[in-house]
């Protein structure tokens, strides 16, 4: 894995195998990543520009995986009970044919071997939340 | 006649003495004073000690920059992994509205990274033998 800091943007690349962890952004906000990386390098980028250098994302691998999870990103941001989350035309078109009761694992596979996620991140009242998240 | 003898030697006498023309010509004899000024000595040109490259400083204009988005960066950082070539440059690179802005030596860099095919006798596995790393 690379990690890339740039300002208050943060890039994790992944290059290869299947790489599985959780990015960690302060105490509210949680990324759990699960990947198989092809020949293309996959990445997360943490955007906190508007933060500042202050801001200090944590990455941790993990081993092991949820039974009830076939990959690809979740993310979790206490305090913030809906999140937007888009998600490119070009991936949604992989899973729009499926039968709907395998759609979500469907996409779930697609995110896995093929989406980059994009979080871009603000502080509310000494807090961090997510402003956006764009899986493309 | 002793009297005429005598005027006679009177006459020589004076016309040898002013006849006597040796004194016009002497040489002045005043004296030169020659001034003996410090010698300059030509000191070698001290040679200035190597400095190291200076780090480029960012222009605060983006003028020749190219835009590029962020899985173009995650390419440029993976191949730089790969070849374990990083270029000084790499510290201009500016992030900024969701995109990165790179010089175009960075964007050269990528180039030659992507066009070079990877063989054998790398640069990088070069040094993983040495255990360079």
């Amino acid at each position: 894995m690379v990690i890339s800091k740039i300002g208050g943007a943060y890039l994790y690349i992944f290059r290869s195998g299947e790489p599985r962890g959780s990015v960690h952004a302060g105490s509210s906000i949680e990324v759990d990543y699960w990947l198989k990386v092809g020949s293309k390098p996959r990445f997360i980028s943490m955007d906190a520009t508007t933060i500042g250098t202050s801001f200090r994302p944590s990455i941790r691998e993990q081993q092991s995986a949820p039974a009830h999870w076939s990959g690809g990103f979740y993310i979790r941001s206490t305090g913030q009970g809906k999140l937007e989350i888009t998600i490119s035309q070009r991936l949604w078109e992989k899973v729009r044919d499926q039968p709907t009761q395998n759609q979500l694992k469907a996409l779930e596979q697609t995110l896995s071997r093929e989406a980059n996620l994009n979080v871009s991140i603000e502080r509310v009242k000494k807090e961090y939340r997510i402003r956006s998240v764009t899986i493309e | 006649m002793k009297l005429l003898v005598g005027l006679m030697l009177i006459l020589i006498a004076q016309s040898a003495y002013s006849w006597d023309l040796s004194d016009l010509f002497k040489p002045n004899k005043t004296q030169k004073t020659t001034r003996h000024l410090p010698t300059k000595k030509k000191r070698a040109k001290e040679k200035p000690e190597p400095a190291p490259t200076p780090t480029p400083t960012p222009s605060p204009s983006r003028q020749n920059y190219h835009k590029v988005d962020i899985e173009w960066m995650a390419k440029y950082r993976a191949l730089e992994a790969v070849w374990a070539y990083q270029i000084p440059e790499d510290d201009l690179i500016q992030f900024e509205g969701g995109s990165y802005y790179v010089p175009p030596v960075v964007y050269r860099h990528f180039d030659d990274m992507a066009s070079t095919p990877k063989r054998n006798g790398s640069r990088t596995q070069n040094q993983q033998q040495r255990g360079d790393f």
